[in-house]
Formats: C-alpha cells, structure tokens, sequence
C-alpha cells in the first residue's frame, strides 16, 4: 500500500488539477472541495498497491467522476448529467479575462458529461482507452461523445457573441 | 456513422501545451479544419484550466491520510470485536449444551432416541428440573445475545 510520504507527493502533484476538473464539472466550488477530499479518501481506502503516478491518477479521476456522478444520480438527475444544462457557479476575479468568459459562458451551457470529456481530453490530455476507463465507458462511445462535445463546444462558440471565435 | 478525426490530435494538443510547433505541424493545420478546432478548444479550455488552478485551495495531505487512517485503525477495531464476541457466544452455547448435558444426560439421549426411532409425539419436559435447567439456559444465552448485539450497534 501507498507510504504517507508517497502519497503527499502524489497529492501535490495531483490535487489542483484534480480540483480544477471536479470544478469544472459540477461547477460549485464547495462541492468541488468535498469531492476533492472523498476522492482522495476512497482512493486511500482502496488499499491499492502502489503503481506509476499516470495510473494512480486516472484511477483517482475514476473515483472522482463516479463520485460526481453518484451525486446527480442522488439529486435524481441522472438526466442532466447527460443531457441538461447546469449552470457554473460565478467564478473569482482571477477568471474575468475576455477569453475566458467567452470559454466559461460556452462551458456553462454543455452538459457536465460533455464538460467531462473535453476536460480529460484537451486539458488532461488523456487518451480515448482512458478516458473510457475513467467515465467507465466504451471507446467507440468516449470518440462518438468527444466528436459530439466537440461539436457541440464549437457550435456555441459561433453562435456566441460577435466574434467570439476570433477572440479565442 | 464515421466521425471525422485526425491522427495527429495527440501532437497537436501537446503543441498547444508546450506553445513549440514545428514547420511540419504549421503547414498541416492549415489544411486541416479538425486540427484547426482542436487549437481552438485545446488553447481555450488549457488557459480557464490556468485559471482554474489559481483557484484551488486543497486542504493539506495529512488531514486526509490521517481520517484514512483512522478509519482504517476503526475497521480493523471493528472486525476484531465482532470476532471476539462471536467467539464468546460460540463457547457461551457450547458451555450451555455442555451443562444442559451434564445436568439431565438421559433427558437428551431420550430425545435423541425418540428423535432416531422416528416418534411423532416428544414428551417434552418430563421433570422439573429438567425444565428449570432448560429455561435458565435459554435465559443465559438470551442475556449475551442482546449484549452482543448493543454492543454492535454502539460500536
């Protein structure tokens, strides 16, 4: 099993990204830090044996989105978490800049499974097999999925505010 | 349906990361509209990512390995109680079919008897001690049975 000195090197290294993914799917900061110390939590729980870091990761991912999940599900919106829209939480001044807003407006309208897919994507940049891992998944559904997030992502950027895709 | 796609995707979102593009990479993306996209999502969605990390403020790591730990030190507690008082009913029964025998042996061969030759009709308590052995028994094991089972559930 994970030493404690491990596994605080492997939560430094993990902890703001995993954050940041978890935030932006469930768009609430609070949740987001709930969820952030559960997953961790689980993950220490599983008593796994200890692996490279890129494996520990997806499998912290995996908790993290299934934990996500589990909350629509209890919230009896099992629907929205594949088809609705929620809105993000109002972020800080850190994240007003003109591009960003644009982005932010757009990731606020995708669903959370969408938001999901292009994070682990884009921004984890994890591969199809692993992102099928970590949504629990099939492969041939995340490169269906991840064509219809993209889509859907670039269809709000024209539609958005005037020049908003020369902005980004 | 065929979704389109490129296999140069994986190059291009690490291009996007890093910001270091080769000739080869610049002269593609001009005549691929996917490529194109990907920039486009990859760089929008990597600087709120920037942003987003600005933002967290994860508690420190030894809060969670700590509550992991003691949860870990509560389940082993846990088990090793239930196995403890297991044992302890366990080897209270045994002690009380050990006295049940000991105190009327010929009131369990006779039933054990009557039990073989296939007799439909069991003369049950056919003293009174037998009886009041019997009851106090029953009452003994009834008394560690509800123990056991309080001290589960506050536990």
């Amino acid at each position: 099993m994970i030493d404690e000195s491990s596994f605080r090197t492997f939560y430094e290294s993990t902890a703001k990204k995993l954050w940041s993914y978890i935030f932006r799917v469930v768009g609430n900061s609070d949740l987001a830090d709930d969820f952030l110390q559960e997953s961790y939590f689980r993950f220490l729980r599983a008593e796994k044996e200890e692996e490279l870091e890129p494996r520990m990761k997806a499998y912290l991912y995996r908790i993290a989105t299934n934990l996500i999940r589990d909350y629509w599900r209890r919230k009896k919106r099992e629907r929205s978490w594949q088809m609705e829209e929620t809105r993000l939480q109002e972020i800080g001044p850190e994240d007003k800049s003109d591009r960003s807003e644009i982005v932010n407006e757009v990731f606020r309208k995708l669903t959370p499974q969408y938001r999901s897919l292009l994070w682990l994507a884009y921004v984890e940049e994890y591969d199809h097999r692993e992102i099928a891992s970590i949504l629990d998944l099939r492969e041939r559904s995340v490169r269906v999925l991840l064509y219809r997030a993209r889509k859907k992502m670039m269809e709000l950027i024209q539609s958005g505010p005037t020049g908003a895709r020369e902005r980004l | 349906m065929k979704e389109p796609t490129c296999i140069r995707e994986g190059e291009i979102i690490q291009a996007v990361k890093t910001e270091i593009w080769s000739d080869e990479l610049r002269s593609h993306i001009i005549s691929c509209p996917f490529c194109q996209d990907t920039i486009l999502i990859a760089r929008s969605l990597n600087e709120v990512s920037d942003q987003t990390l600005l933002m967290a403020r994860p508690p420190d790591s030894r809060l969670i390995w700590l509550r992991a730990k003691i949860t870990r030190k509560q389940k082993q507690l846990l088990w090793f109680e239930l196995l403890n008082q297991a044992g302890f009913i366990l080897i209270s029964l045994a002690i009380a079919i050990c006295f049940l025998i000991w105190k009327s042996p010929w009131f369990i061969w006779t039933r054990i008897e009557r039990a073989i030759s296939g007799l439909s009709q069991w003369i049950f308590f056919s003293s009174s001690t037998t009886f009041f052995v019997f009851i106090i028994t029953m009452f003994i094991v009834w008394l560690i049975a509800k123990e056991t089972i309080q001290a589960n559930k506050s536990t």
